[in-house]
Order: C-alpha cells, then sequence, then structure tokens
C-alpha cells in the first residue's frame, strides 16, 4: 500500500515565523521554492524527506531532522539511514510515529 | 551511487561529522546506528574520502571496515602490484621456453631397424645446424634431405616436430645380398654328420640324395656343370641340402648313497684352555668314522680367559640306502638335456630346427646315466673357405 503525503498538507497550521507568513493559497510556491520539507511515507518502512536542513539526531530508535519550519522526529525500530544526501535522505526501519514540526502545538522537540 | 566502503566512526556527536561531510559534497548509501558513539556509514568512495579527512581533521576515529568493488580492485592490484610483472616474466619465460627445441630424438624402424645407429643420426643433425636450444621454426624438409645425403645409408629419413621435441625417424636400408658370381667355382661340402632329408642343387651337380648319410667335409653339390657333351665347366655351386643331425648329453648319478648312523658308542675328552696353552684333562677315544662336537665352557668369568674345551666324539656307522629311481630320473632328465643343449650351442648351425628331443635311461653297476638327444635339421651346404672357418 503506498501511502503518501506532503508535510505541508499534514501540517494542521503553519508554524509562525518571525516575518514571514505565507497565505495557505501561496503554499505551493513555498514548495516549489525548496523551502518547505517533504515528508513520503512508503508504508512503515520507508520514509522519504526532502528539504530538511540537518540531522539533529539518530539512533536505532530516533531520528530527529531539522526543516526550515523546526525539527521532526521520527519514531521506531531499527532505523537506519539511506541515500543521505544534502537535504534528503530516506529513513528505513520499522517506522512507528512520524511527528512534524506544528508552531501551534509542542514542536517534536528531544525526549 | 554505490556502497564501495563501510566505515566506521566512533564520536560523541557522529551526526554533526556527518552535515560536515555532506556539506564537503559526501553521499552516503547507509548510516547504521552501531551503539551509542559509533556509526557504520557505507559510502563511495570518493564519499569515504571526504568523511575520513573530517574524521582526520576532528581527530575522529575511524576505521575502513571492508573494501569492495572496483577502489578495492584497485587496492588488491596496488598491493600485489608485482603480480603482473611476475605473470609477464612467466608469460616472456614460457614464450622462450616453448619457442624452442629442447629435445632430440632418432628412433628407427623397419625391416633393419637394428642396424640404425642413433649416435650418428644425432651428429649429422647437429651438424647440419640442429642442437638444443634452436628456435622452432627448422626448415624440417631441408633437415630431412641433410640427413638422407650425409647420415648413412637410410631408405627414408622423417623430421617431425612436437612441442619442443624433435623427433627423426630413419628407416635404415636393407644390406643386399652377397652377389653371386657364377664364375667363381666352388663346391658345397657338409659342416657337419647327418642323413640327408632333402637335397636341392639351383647350380652344380648334387653328390647326394635324401637318406644319405653325410660326414662332415663329405662333397654335397659339386661346382660344374655341363659345358658341352665331353666337357665340363667349374662354376659357383648353390642349393640347399638338409640333414638331420642329433646332438647329445649325458649326467649320471649313483643309484645308492651311504647314510651315517649313530652306533650309540661315543667318548669325551676334555682340556684347560688359556690364550697361551692347553692342558689336557682327560683323554678321549677316537673312532674311524666319527661326529665330534665341541663346546667351550668359560671357567674364570669375563676378565680370566680361562675355559674348559670338552669334546665329545659319537662313533658312527654308514648304511648304504638305495635311492628313489624316479626322482633320481627327475633329476638327471634336464641335467642331460642342458648338456645336449649346451653342444648344440656350441657346435651347432646358426639356423636351425629342433625335429625332436628324447632321453633315454641306463643303469650300468651303481650308476644310473641318463642320455638325451636333441634332434635338429639344419642346411648343412657350405663353402670349404666357411668349412675351415669354422
Amino acid at each position: 500500500m503506498r501511502n503518501a503525503r506532503s508535510a505541508s498538507a499534514m501540517a494542521p497550521a503553519r508554524r509562525p515565523r518571525r516575518g514571514h507568513r505565507s497565505p495557505p493559497a501561496l503554499e505551493w510556491v513555498e514548495d516549489a521554492a525548496g523551502r518547505c520539507a517533504r515528508a513520503t511515507v512508503v508504508g512503515s518502512r520507508s520514509l522519504l524527506v526532502e528539504n530538511h536542513t540537518g540531522i539533529l539526531e539518530f539512533s536505532d530508535e530516533r531520528v530527529r531532522l531539522d526543516t526550515a519550519r523546526g525539527p521532526m522526529r521520527v519514531t521506531g525500530n531499527g532505523l537506519t539511514l539511506q541515500d543521505v544526501r544534502p537535504g534528503a535522505l530516506i529513513v528505513r526501519g520499522s517506522i512507528a510515529r512520524v511527528e512534524l514540526p506544528c508552531p501551534g502545538g509542542d514542536a517534536p522537540d528531544e525526549g | 551511487m554505490r556502497g564501495e566502503f563501510t566505515v566506521r566512526v566512533e564520536c560523541l556527536m557522529p551526526e554533526k561529522l556527518l552535515e560536515r561531510a555532506l556539506e564537503k559534497g559526501a553521499r552516503f548509501c547507509e548510516v547504521r546506528r552501531e551503539g551509542a558513539r559509533s556509526l557504520i556509514v557505507a559510502c563511495d568512495a570518493a564519499s569515504a574520502e571526504i568523511l575520513l579527512n573530517a574524521c582526520d581533521r576532528f581527530h575522529i576515529d575511524a576505521r575502513v571496515l571492508s573494501r569492495r568493488g572496483r577502489s578495492a580492485l584497485k587496492g588488491y592490484l596496488k598491493k600485489r602490484a608485482t603480480l603482473p610483472v611476475g605473470l609477464s616474466v612467466f608469460a616472456a619465460l614460457c614464450w622462450l621456453f616453448l619457442g624452442r627445441i629442447w629435445l632430440i630424438d632418432a628412433t628407427f624402424s623397419g625391416e633393419a631397424a637394428s642396424l640404425g645407429d642413433a649416435n650418428a643420426l644425432l651428429q649429422a643433425a647437429n651438424a647440419a645446424g640442429i642442437h638444443a636450444g634452436i628456435p622452432r621454426d627448422v626448415d624440417l624438409n631441408a633437415l630431412e634431405q641433410a640427413l638422407m645425403a650425409g647420415a648413412g645409408d637410410y631408405s627414408y629419413v622423417g623430421a617431425h616436430l612436437r612441442g619442443v621435441r624433435l623427433r627423426i625417424e630413419a628407416v635404415p636400408e636393407v644390406p643386399a645380398p652377397p652377389v653371386y658370381d657364377v664364375a667363381a667355382a666352388r663346391d658345397l661340402v657338409a659342416d657337419r654328420d647327418g642323413i640327408v632329408l632333402s637335397a636341392t642343387a639351383r647350380s652344380g651337380a648334387l653328390c647326394v640324395g635324401p637318406g644319405d648319410a653325410v660326414r662332415r667335409g663329405q662333397l654335397l653339390i659339386r661346382g660344374e656343370e655341363q659345358a658341352t657333351k665331353e666337357e665340363t665347366r667349374p662354376i659357383a655351386a648353390l642349393g640347399e641340402v638338409i640333414v638331420r643331425a642329433w646332438f647329445a648329453g649325458e649326467a649320471s648319478m649313483a643309484v645308492t648313497e651311504r647314510v651315517a648312523r649313530p652306533t650309540g658308542v661315543q667318548s669325551a675328552a676334555a682340556s684347560l684352555v688359556t690364550p697361551w696353552f692347553r692342558l689336557p684333562i682327560t683323554e678321549g677315544e677316537s673312532f674311524a668314522d666319527e661326529a665330534a662336537t665341541t663346546e667351550l665352557l668359560p671357567v674364570g668369568g669375563l676378565f680370566v680367559p680361562l675355559a674348559i674345551e670338552r669334546v665329545t666324539r659319537r662313533q658312527l656307522a654308514f648304511d648304504v640306502v638305495s635311492r628313489d629311481i624316479e626322482a633320481l630320473r627327475a633329476r638327471l632328465s634336464p641335467l642331460a638335456f642342458a648338456d645336449a643343449a649346451a653342444r648344440l650351442a656350441a657346435e651347432g648351425p646358426g639356423e636351425y630346427e629342433i625335429r625332436s628331443r628324447w632321453v633315454d635311461f641306463a643303469r650300468s653297476g651303481d650308476r644310473l646315466t641318463a642320455r638325451a638327444v636333441i634332434e635338429i635339421s639344419a642346411d648343412a651346404a657350405v663353402t670349404r673357405e666357411e668349412l675351415y672357418r669354422h
């Protein structure tokens, strides 16, 4: 089963950023400009993350990546990083949860 | 992206190291966490170099666990840089070895193969420039012609190249039979005693017929022919006179034998023996026929050379016992045939056919004699020169 969705579509609301707020109608412009992180989940074994800005933490059970809107967190078991290149990587393993940056809620920070 | 390198990195913040390497342009096939402080990174050669340089710069412990693909092959060949050189030298040596002739053989065949002289043939080949170590591009036809011309009397010479071996095959010429000169007058005489079985004269006058007994030196074929009604002229006699001849051998043995039997009478003598003298202790009686046994009995041990020599004599009586005649015949028969064969080998002709052989036994007095006879047939006609030469 292929279950693909974009981070921008999944996020309930945009994270407030200083001096920057795009109207919803212009989100595709931000997406096309590559400023918006995109996560593509294929089943529960693979997660493609594009446009991230860095690897904050990496272990067998947790991967934290920095994005333009804040850190995102992937938890599971036996996680590995594949095809790691600047701004993109694939997280493989048994993925249990993907937590995306939420401007209104708690950021998926450490712990 | 190929995972040719597998690198283990151990540091406190490996994520930072990955970020640094990614900024430098590295790409990683796979990143696994092995422990709290170590990462296993699979990447291509260029990325591995970037990662290792970053580790070196920040004094991070990094170790290449495995190498695969082209870089591994390159490293393997780099470590074995002498292998191509060795292979090249080996190939060159093989080419040098296989490109030359190292073995030269001479074989002979045909009816007169035993007349072939291998050394002479090889010397002739050597004179033609053929020796071990020359290149294989030898003109075999020229070699065959050179050997035919200079190696002796051969009806065929062939040279064949098989690998590093040059085989020269030659067929020696069959020697021509002696020329029959009809004008060289000669007679044919018998070279042995015998009974004529058949007589054939191809030239000359036959003097004997089948059933005649001939003696050694007797004229068999006279070398003359009728020139006119009154005159004869000498010619070389030619023909065959097959005679039967016998060669006998003998062997004899006594039909009785003496068997010693102890009578029971015996005597003993003892003497004290030292290295310097002998002192008789008791004297024993001696017998005409006796069997004596001597015993040496040490007296003083190892360091005193003193011993008693005791001689025991037993009186013997001899009985005359007849031998087994059949066993005696079985022993005598091969001895007699061996004697006859020795006489045949010493006096017989060069070519003969054994027609029969038998053995007779005769007893005279105490002895049994075996007389073996070998009957042969052979051509007895020889020239007088050949007769005197024998």
